[in-house]
C-alpha cells in the first residue's frame, strides 16, 4: 500500500483564521490552543512490527522535545505513562499510539481534538499512527519514519493546521508525490526512509511561536499584510510565501479575508520577496473547510513587484498583489 | 629687564622668516559624487526534496544600485600632515533583486525597494604636503563608522558598521594669511566603502567604490 498523505481528522469542524499567518485551527474566531503550561501525554502500550511500545514512546518524546526546545515558543510536555486507552476516546487523556485504519489507505496519522468551542482551549488531543503502514524509528529506507510523522502530528496537536509551502506532482496511480517541502506541516509526507521532517523549518517555528510566543518573539519579529486581487475580485485562498533575503527562510500564509486579505507574522525584520501561488499542490480540503470558503486557484504564480520591509514588533505598509488568470 | 627686551625684539624677526601662522583649525567640505553598485550575492529559496537534497523554488540575486552620495566633512588638523575627519554622508541606493528559475515557470522578474542610507564615520587623513602648500596636495585616509539604512516606507531601519579607505587630492584656489577663511579649494576623493552586519543582504558585506568631488573651506 502506498501512502503519502497526512491529514487532520475533524478538520471539517474547525476553520482557519484569515487574520493569521500559517494555518491555525480556529473555532468561533478563537485559535485552538493549550492553556496548560505543561501538556501531559500518554503512549498506547502497543507495538507494531519494527517498533516496540518503548520505541514508540522514545520517538514520541523526541518529537515533543523538538517543539519544546524552540526558544521562541513556551509550550512544554510531560510523558504521563503508558495506557491501554485508545486514541480518539474522549477521556480527557491525550493519547498517542498505533491504530489500524485500513479504510484510510493514504493516511499515515491523524490528530483529533476535544476543545472548548468558546475559548479554543484544547482539553484533549489524540494522535493515531496508522498501523497499516510499515514504521521505523531508525531511518529504515523502506519504512515511514515514526518520529518525522510524529513531529508533524504534534504540530496539529498544538493547534497548527497545514502549511502549503511545498511542490508536488500527480502520480499516475493517484495521489500526489512531493517534489519539495518547505515545512514539516506540509500535508504530504516526503515518503519512506525520509527523516527530514524530524527538523522544524521556519514556517513551522513561526506558526507555533505565534501561537505560544516566548523569548521576545512578538517584539523581535514582524509581519507583512495586504491583499491579493484577481482582477477586480479577491483571490481568496491564494497562498503567499515571504522569502527572507538574508536568512532564506520561507514563511507562508493564506489570503482568506473577504477581500483577499492576508497577514504573515513571525518574520525576522528585513527585506522580503513575496510570491503568490494558487493552492494546487495538495487537496484544498486538507487546508480549509470547503463549505466555508470558495478558493480561487485559477491564476498564475506572481511575485509582488516590490521588496517588502518587515519591521520588528509590527507590520509594514499594506501591499496589494494583483494576479492574472492562467 | 634687558632679557625681556631682547625677546621682544627677536620674536618679530623670527616670525618674518617662517610661516606666519599655524594650520587652520577646521576645514569644512561639501560634495557629491558617484558610488558604484554592489553585488550582494545569490539566495535560493530551497525546499527539502525527497532524495535528501533540495528543490529550488526560485532563485534570487541581489545588489545595491549605483547612486549619488552626498558628503559633509569636518577636518581637524592634529599635526602638519595628519588630520582627523568626521564624515557624514547620505545616499539613496536601490536594493534590487532579480527573481528567476521559478519551479512553476513564472517569468524572471526584478523587485526592488529604495533605501535611505546615512553614514557617520571618523577617519585619519595623512597629507603628503604641508597644509600651507599652494599646490595640489595628495592624501590618503581610512576610517570606521556607523551606518543606518532606512527601508522604503520608513518602517524598518537597520544599523551596521562602515569601513572606509582611500585617498584623493586637494587643490587650493584661495590661500590667505589673515581673515576667518584661510583657504578655499576643491577636493576629489576616491574610496572603497564596506558596510557590514545588519545592513547587508545575502552572504557578504556590501562594498561600493566612490568618487566624490567637493568644495572645501578652511577656517
Amino acid at each position: 500500500m502506498r501512502c503519502a498523505a497526512l491529514v487532520v481528522l475533524f478538520a471539517c469542524v474547525v476553520g482557519t483564521n484569515p487574520a493569521d499567518a500559517y494555518s491555525q485551527f480556529t473555532t468561533n474566531g478563537a485559535r485552538l490552543h493549550w492553556d496548560a503550561p505543561r501538556v501531559r501525554w500518554m503512549a498506547v502500550d502497543r507495538s507494531v512490527p519494527g517498533v516496540s511500545a518503548g520505541d514508540l514512546q522514545a520517538a514520541l518524546a523526541r518529537a515533543f522535545q523538538t517543539w519544546q526546545d524552540l526558544p521562541t515558543a513556551s509550550i512544554a510536555f510531560e510523558f504521563a505513562g503508558f495506557t491501554s486507552a485508545e486514541p480518539e476516546d474522549d477521556d480527557d487523556l491525550s493519547v498517542l499510539g498505533f491504530q489500524s485504519h485500513p479504510e484510510l489507505e493514504r493516511v499515515l496519522g491523524a490528530t483529533s481534538f476535544l476543545f472548548d468551542d468558546s475559548t479554543g482551549e484544547i482539553v484533549e488531543a489524540d494522535i493515531f499512527f496508522n498501523s497499516q503502514f510499515d514504521w521505523s524509528t531508525s531511518g529504515d529506507p523502506n519504512r515511514f519514519d515514526l518520529q518525522s510523522v510524529a513531529v508533524h502530528e504534534i504540530g496539529h496537536f498544538l493547534g497548527l493546521g497545514h502549511s502549503a509551502i511545498g511542490e508536488t506532482e500527480l502520480r499516475p496511480e493517484g495521489g500526489r508525490r512531493v517534489l519539495g517541502s518547505g515545512a514539516v506541516m506540509f500535508p504530504i509526507s516526503l515518503g519512506r526512509g525520509s527523516i527530514a521532517d524530524r527538523t522544524l523549518l521556519p514556517d513551522d517555528i513561526a506558526g507555533v511561536s505565534d501561537l505560544y510566543p516566548d523569548g521576545g518573539f512578538a517584539e523581535s519579529t514582524g509581519g507583512v499584510h495586504g491583499r491579493v486581487r484577481h482582477g477586480a475580485a479577491p483571490a481568496v485562498g491564494a497562498h503567499i510565501v515571504a522569502f527572507d533575503l538574508r536568512t532564506r527562510a520561507l514563511v507562508g500564509g493564506f489570503a482568506l479575508g473577504d477581500n483577499g486579505e492576508f497577514q504573515i507574522l513571525g518574520l525576522r525584520p528585513g527585506a522580503y520577496v513575496l510570491r503568490v501561488e494558487p493552492l494546487d499542490d495538495a487537496d484544498i480540503d486538507s487546508f480549509f473547510s470547503l463549505d466555508e470558503i470558495a478558493i480561487d486557484t485559477n491564476f498564475q504564480v506572481t511575485y509582488f513587484q516590490r521588496l517588502v520591509a518587515v519591521p520588528a514588533g509590527g507590520v509594514g505598509e499594506a501591499v496589494e498583489i494583483v494576479v492574472r488568470s492562467k | 629687564m634687558s632679557f625681556d627686551v631682547f625677546v621682544a625684539l627677536v620674536l618679530p624677526v623670527t616670525a618674518q622668516t617662517r610661516a606666519p601662522r599655524v594650520n587652520p583649525r577646521v576645514e569644512v567640505s561639501v560634495g557629491a559624487g558617484f558610488a558604484s553598485g554592489s553585488d550582494l550575492g545569490d539566495a535560493n529559496a530551497d525546499l527539502r526534496a525527497r532524495d535528501g537534497g533540495t528543490l529550488v523554488l526560485f532563485t534570487t540575486s541581489s545588489k545595491f544600485s549605483s547612486h549619488v552620495p552626498l558628503e559633509l566633512r569636518l577636518g581637524f588638523p592634529v599635526s602638519r600632515s595628519w588630520s582627523f575627519e568626521a564624515v557624514g554622508a547620505f545616499s539613496r541606493p536601490e536594493l534590487q533583486t532579480s527573481v528567476a528559475n521559478d519551479t512553476e515557470g513564472a517569468p524572471t522578474v526584478g523587485v526592488s525597494e529604495r533605501i535611505d542610507r546615512y553614514v557617520v564615520d571618523g577617519a585619519l587623513i595623512y597629507a603628503f604636503d604641508t597644509p600651507q602648500s599652494r599646490r595640489a596636495v595628495p592624501f590618503v585616509g581610512a576610517g570606521i563608522g556607523w551606518v543606518r539604512q532606512v527601508h522604503e516606507g520608513q518602517s524598518l531601519s537597520e544599523d551596521g558598521v562602515s569601513f572606509r579607505g582611500g585617498g584623493g587630492v586637494k587643490y587650493p584656489l584661495v590661500v590667505r594669511n589673515r581673515g576667518a577663511v584661510r583657504r578655499m579649494g576643491i577636493r576629489a576623493d576616491a574610496a572603497l566603502i564596506v558596510f557590514s552586519k545588519a545592513v547587508t543582504v545575502g552572504t557578504g558585506p556590501a562594498s561600493h567604490l566612490t568618487a566624490v568631488g567637493s568644495l572645501y573651506v578652511a577656517f
